[in-house]
């Protein structure tokens, strides 16, 4: 047998090993996908459900395998204080307040309505993050999640995401009070600000009431 | 291949978080009615009474300062942050913000 037949065999014989395991392979992808495909159409692409106990863990997972393990042992230049906590509440109210809510449950008008849901972070589960990490998602953003990169876009360090992450220590101690100083920092619409502004005059007996009306049309 | 096949399924998985959906909270304006332990009604300007319900979770304000439900009195004027409950077809409220305005009924009292 020449070389050339002799190469020609092997080759076939690898082939067909080859095709031997991605055949199963193949198969199984392709049922993996159709079973997905189905159950994305019948669930749709709703918005409301919430992610089941699988993706949630899956994403959590896949979240803390993607922070370089450089980023999650940052330790947070930005000592506390009171003035880096005022610095830090307004600056929340201002950009994160609308998904996260004041209180940084996640009862906010927009953060209700996001697949995922934006975590409660008074809870465990932010909580036990580190600095670095609770920083790299600030900073970087999660992708296929509603939380966008809110750092700017250089290899330099934002001292407002280290600000942040000290806030974010304080959420399981935020008082009633705190969060109501918070909604005056919160961003307001001209529509918001007329709506506040009768709500105030009929809770000072100014004006009838006026019935229901709806904080949102949409 | 293996690679590609699980970035896709779950590129597939998570691209139903993408979309954004609004919520639909609700201001109830009126004058308390009546109050329980786990309900307040209230009367709106056309005169329809509204119960709404009052969770562990509602938080009472007055004059933007955290209140108990104590000062949620018959004859005040309230402005509730509800939202509907739609298992109990009822409105479950967040918040409460208590008027400063005492009416005649609550000055009776």
């Amino acid at each position: 047998m020449s070389e050339i037949a002799q190469f020609g065999s092997v080759q076939a014989s690898y082939n067909s090993k080859r095709m031997k395991y991605a055949t199963p392979f193949l198969v199984v992808t392709f049922a993996t996908l159709a079973v997905t495909a189905v159950y994305i159409v019948r669930r749709g692409f709703s918005a409301r459900e919430e992610p089941n106990a699988a993706e949630t863990f899956l994403a959590r997972q896949l979240r803390h395998i993607a922070v370089p393990r450089r980023a999650r042992q940052m330790a947070n230049p930005v000592s506390a204080s009171p003035e880096v906590l005022a610095d830090a509440m307004a600056h929340f109210a201002d950009h994160c307040a609308i998904c996260h809510g004041n209180d940084g449950s996640g009862n906010a008008p927009i953060g209700k309505g996001l697949y995922p849901k934006p975590p409660d972070m008074r809870q465990r589960d932010t909580q036990n993050l580190s600095d670095g990490e609770l920083y790299y998602i600030i900073h970087n953003g999660v992708r296929f999640t509603g939380m966008p990169a809110f750092g700017p876009n250089n290899a330099g360090e934002d001292e407002d995401s280290w600000k942040l992450v000290r806030f974010i220590r304080h959420l399981p101690e935020m008082t009633d009070e705190e969060v109501a100083r918070m909604k005056d920092m919160n961003p307001k619409s001209p529509a918001d600000l007329q709506e506040e502004d009768e709500i105030q005059r009929f809770l000072e007996g100014e004006s009838e009431p006026s019935g229901e009306t709806q904080k949102h049309h949409h | 291949m293996l690679k590609k096949a699980i970035t896709f399924l779950l590129t597939v998985s998570f691209l139903a978080g993408a979309l954004l959906a609004h919520g639909n909270a609700t201001h109830l304006m009126g004058t308390v009615t009546a109050v329980s332990k786990d309900t307040v009604t209230i009367q709106d300007k056309e005169g329809k009474s509204v119960v709404v319900m009052l969770e562990k979770a509602t938080k009472y304000f007055k004059t933007k300062k955290p209140v108990t439900i104590d000062e949620l009195k018959i004859g005040t004027r309230v402005v509730i942050d509800a939202q509907m409950n739609e298992k109990m077809k009822m409105y479950s409220a967040e918040e409460i913000q208590i008027g400063t305005a005492a009416t005649a009924a609550a000055a009776k009292k």
